[in-house]
């Protein structure tokens, strides 16, 4: 792809997620806002809270696209510096943490300090937030989500094992490629919301890692992302 | 007057509660499909007087949806009105309600009295 067409399909993307995700997350927004004058307290606390739930939602998109477009910044390669990924992930986890909590999800964090070593940019911490937001987004209550890293000589892997759903063989490859599947996106609607993993990906191909996903043996999903250690 | 029978079907489970409690209030009787597939399983049981479509729902368009529901003469007297983010350039419009004698389209974020008000008078 030139970069005038990946700039174009950059373009269209955006037009298609104001186009369907935020006018669908204002539809809410209005037509619950419009029931709220008249409603009794009870009502009011259910219509108040999809209010909110869907103007977050709009708020996470405009998050999303902006890092996206941060990723189009051909400067971002000369602002790579030493990284250690526990000291990326444990601020996630922290931050993670309540939301898990509703759901009575514990998140087991098993990243040692000083182990996993790689050059990058401070702002693939947001595919990590991705993978944990989502693991606890799939998970059903009380199911525990593991946070940890596996070693691969040169390389090393982060894993994010949760025991929700799991992702059916047909999706494994496509819920990363959003971006790439922009026509289909506009024909049929989305699967799945958001940019999250297609960013998730871009992000890591820039470290020159990869993304994908497993089946748990137990039930579930294993997000695995693998980046190159530094040399030093 | 007997009471209106609806099928609203839609992707985004905010958008459905929201339509159900509009609809009912306005005293429809009311069932929600959370897409094409679980609209014809419905319809098994349920005959409505309209059926309103979301058009963007992944698995199956609102439009497979659609052209499915044409194929069946058993729809015929049900009306069908679709709800879209999508705005259409009037003359596609225009035919896009012809091939598939549609009876409405709106476009979301809606308006509530306008969205009712037109579905009921095309119900008459």
């Amino acid at each position: 792809m030139s970069e005038l067409e990946y700039s174009n399909r950059l373009k269209d993307l955006f037009t298609s997620i104001m186009d369907h995700d935020i006018k669908n997350y204002l539809t809410s927004i209005l037509g619950y806002s419009t029931l709220l004058s008249h409603s009794s307290s009870g009502d009011a606390q259910t219509y108040s809270r999809i209010i909110e739930e869907n103007a977050k939602k709009i708020n996470d998109l405009i998050t999303d696209v902006r890092t996206f477009s941060q990723i189009q910044d051909a400067d971002l390669a000369k602002k790579m510096a030493a990284q250690d990924l526990s000291r990326l992930v444990k601020p996630v986890v922290d931050e993670l943490k309540s939301k898990a909590e509703k759901k009575q999800i514990e998140l087991k964090l098993d990243i040692p300090p000083g182990r996993y070593r790689f050059d990058g940019l401070s702002l693939i911490s947001e595919v990590f937030r991705n993978l944990v937001d989502n693991a606890i987004k799939y998970s059903g209550r009380g199911a525990p989500v593991e946070i940890y890293a596996e070693d691969r000589g040169d390389k090393f892997v982060f894993c994010v094992k949760d025991q929700g759903a799991g992702v059916p063989a047909a999706y494994k490859e496509t819920i990363f490629n959003r971006f790439e599947r922009l026509d289909y996106h506009i024909k049929e609607g989305i699967e799945g919301s958001g940019l999250g993993l297609a960013i998730a990906r871009a992000l890591t191909a820039l470290h020159h890692g990869k993304i994908w996903v497993e089946d748990n043996p137990t039930g579930g999903a294993i997000f695995k992302v693998e980046l190159p250690r530094s040399r030093a | 007057m007997n009471t209106k029978k609806i099928i609203l079907v839609d992707d985004d489970e905010d958008i459905l509660g929201l339509l159900q409690i509009i609809f009912a209030e306005k005293g429809f009787e009311v069932k929600t499909a959370a897409g094409g597939e679980q609209l014809f399983q419905i319809r098994g049981t349920f005959v409505p007087d309209a059926i309103l479509l979301d058009m963007m729902m992944p698995k199956m368009s609102g439009e497979a949806v659609l052209q499915k529901i044409r194929e069946d003469r058993a729809y015929d007297k049900i009306k069908i009105f679709f709800l879209s983010v999508l705005i259409l350039p009037e003359d596609q419009l225009d035919t896009f309600q012809k091939k598939y004698k549609v009876s409405g389209y709106f476009n979301k974020p809606f308006i509530k009295n306008e969205l009712i008000n037109n579905i009921l008078n095309a119900l008459g």
